[in-house]
């Protein structure tokens, strides 16, 4: 296979270039933006946006407690995705050595999914 | 790493920087013309021939409009915010081979801005970064819309995020490795859609949440939340907000291109083409290497017009139905997908 590695060192120089180029980029776009556009400042425009009538309380209000509960539900399933990852990379190489890289991690998804039905039955899942 | 090689590195990543740039404006005239006569409707056509210069009119109005930042706002975190949406949108694009190596003056070029080995890992690392931008800005505006609209985006975006993740390891099981480019590589004979159709269906539809593309455009309903999270944004700060989603849909059709459907392997009919105009003499040709960075080009611009068509189809879904499509039928559909394809793989069906 014609193919060839680079260092890691080139690959990070390379991301940084490119994120430092889209950064000068959209500060430039800013820049010009704050410099060329028109300034004439009234209390009205300045005030916070709420289609045009007098604002009402605070925008720092509480709010559903289901976004946490989607928070946490994400840093579980997140976390379980990301221990399938090593697993699948050196799966294929490993077939041969018989079946056990597969009943190991068929156990690892078993539970998951005890644990994902659980939350399901709890009403985790349900937004109402 | 000698000057000339770094001269090909920002050669390569001025050509890639400047095409997403450029399919920024061209997919702005794309869909609002392509809206208006998928709506039987005329569309924008005064500006230029078929409206063509359209874009160019928008850009120069977003510079000279004037760009309050309100009394109420964060004072440093509201103007960067537009910058964060931005950069990790654009630096995904790093990872993704757009062509074959190429040889030329005896120089051997990967047509791929930074080969990294754990490509798909960065892949999602970077993607998921994006929320940031989101959080930030609707947080730092202290608008109720904002924050509503925030709070909405980013619980979309990590819920479909799981799915995303989930479906990426159906073709890992299959390819056994991170590396786009290799990925690409694998695909030569045939292509990952034919041995991993479920994982692209999920990872299709997940990209659509991501992007927050309609119909997974609840973070901007704007029946309801005005425009969501950028509500208090105008001027170039709303412009870098909209050229992130639109390099954001570049970026993924890019993706389904590389991981399903070939990526840069040449389409069938190219080979004939190819044969035709003589450049297939030699692998790594100079024109063999442009007609792979076309059939590149060719693929995401087809997935890039998906986007666009189906955003003018389809309806918006309402939040329960967001949540329940997310957690309760691409989830499942992922796990089912990685257990089928482990087993196939052991009974040697794949």
């Amino acid at each position: 296979m014609p193919y060839k590695k680079t260092m890691p060192s080139e690959n990070v120089l390379a991301v940084i270039l490119m994120g430092v180029f889209a950064a000068l980029l959209g500060i430039l776009l800013l820049g010009v933006s704050a410099f060329l556009g028109r300034v004439k400042r009234n209390p009205e425009k300045l005030s916070v946006y709420e289609c045009g009538v007098d604002p009402t309380g605070s925008a720092r209000e509480r709010f559903s407690l289901k976004f946490y509960l989607i928070a946490i539900f994400f840093l579980v399933f997140d976390i379980e995705i990301i221990f399938l990852y090593p697993w699948a990379l050196i799966f294929r190489k490993n077939l041969e050595r018989g079946g056990l890289i597969l009943f190991e991690m068929m156990c690892f998804l078993a539970i998951l999914v005890v644990g994902y039905l659980y939350i399901w039955k709890k009403g985790g899942l349900d937004w109402k | 790493m000698d000057f000339i090689d770094f001269t090909i590195l920002a050669i390569k990543i001025m050509v890639v920087m400047g095409a997403l740039l450029n399919a920024v404006p061209i997919l702005v005239w794309v869909e609002r013309r392509g809206s208006a006569f998928i709506q039987d409707r005329l569309g924008p056509n005064r500006v230029g021939p078929m409206g063509l210069l359209q874009p160019v009119a928008d850009v120069i109005k977003f510079i000279f409009k004037e760009d309050p930042i309100p009394c109420h706002v964060h004072r440093f975190l509201f103007p960067i915010a537009p910058l964060f949406s931005l950069i990790p949108a654009s630096i995904i694009f790093a990872a993704i081979p757009f062509g074959d190596t190429l040889e030329i003056w005896g120089r051997t070029i990967t047509l791929q801005i930074a080969d990294i080995h754990i490509g798909i890992l960065y892949v999602l690392a970077v993607g998921s970064l994006g929320i940031y931008g989101v959080l930030i800005a609707g947080w730092s505006s202290n608008n109720k819309y904002s924050i509503l609209g925030a709070l909405r985006s980013s619980s979309q975006m990590i819920s479909y995020e799981i799915a995303l993740g989930a479906s990426l390891i159906g073709p890992l099981l299959v390819y056994g490795t991170f590396s786009l480019n290799e990925i690409v590589h694998l695909q030569a004979q045939s292509w990952g859609i034919f041995l991993q159709p479920l994982a692209f269906l999920i990872f299709f539809v997940s990209g659509f949440a991501e992007s927050n593309r309609l119909p997974f455009d609840l973070p901007e309903g704007e029946a309801e939340l005005v425009a969501g999270f950028h509500t208090e944004y105008g001027s170039m700060k709303f412009a870098l907000f909209f050229m992130a989603e639109y390099i954001h849909i570049v970026t993924i059709a890019a993706l389904n291109t590389t991981l399903f459907w070939g990526g840069w392997q040449l389409i069938p009919g190219m080979v004939s083409l190819a044969n035709v105009l003589g450049i297939s003499t030699y692998p790594h040709s100079v024109g063999l290497a442009l007609l792979k960075v076309a059939a590149f080009t060719l693929k995401t611009t087809f997935f890039t017009l998906i986007f666009i068509w189906v955003r003018w189809t389809l309806p918006r879904f309402r939040y329960d139905q967001l949540m329940m499509l997310g957690w309760k039928i691409l989830i499942p559909a992922a796990f089912i997908n990685i257990g089928a394809t482990a087993v196939l793989l052991y009974i040697g069906w794949l």
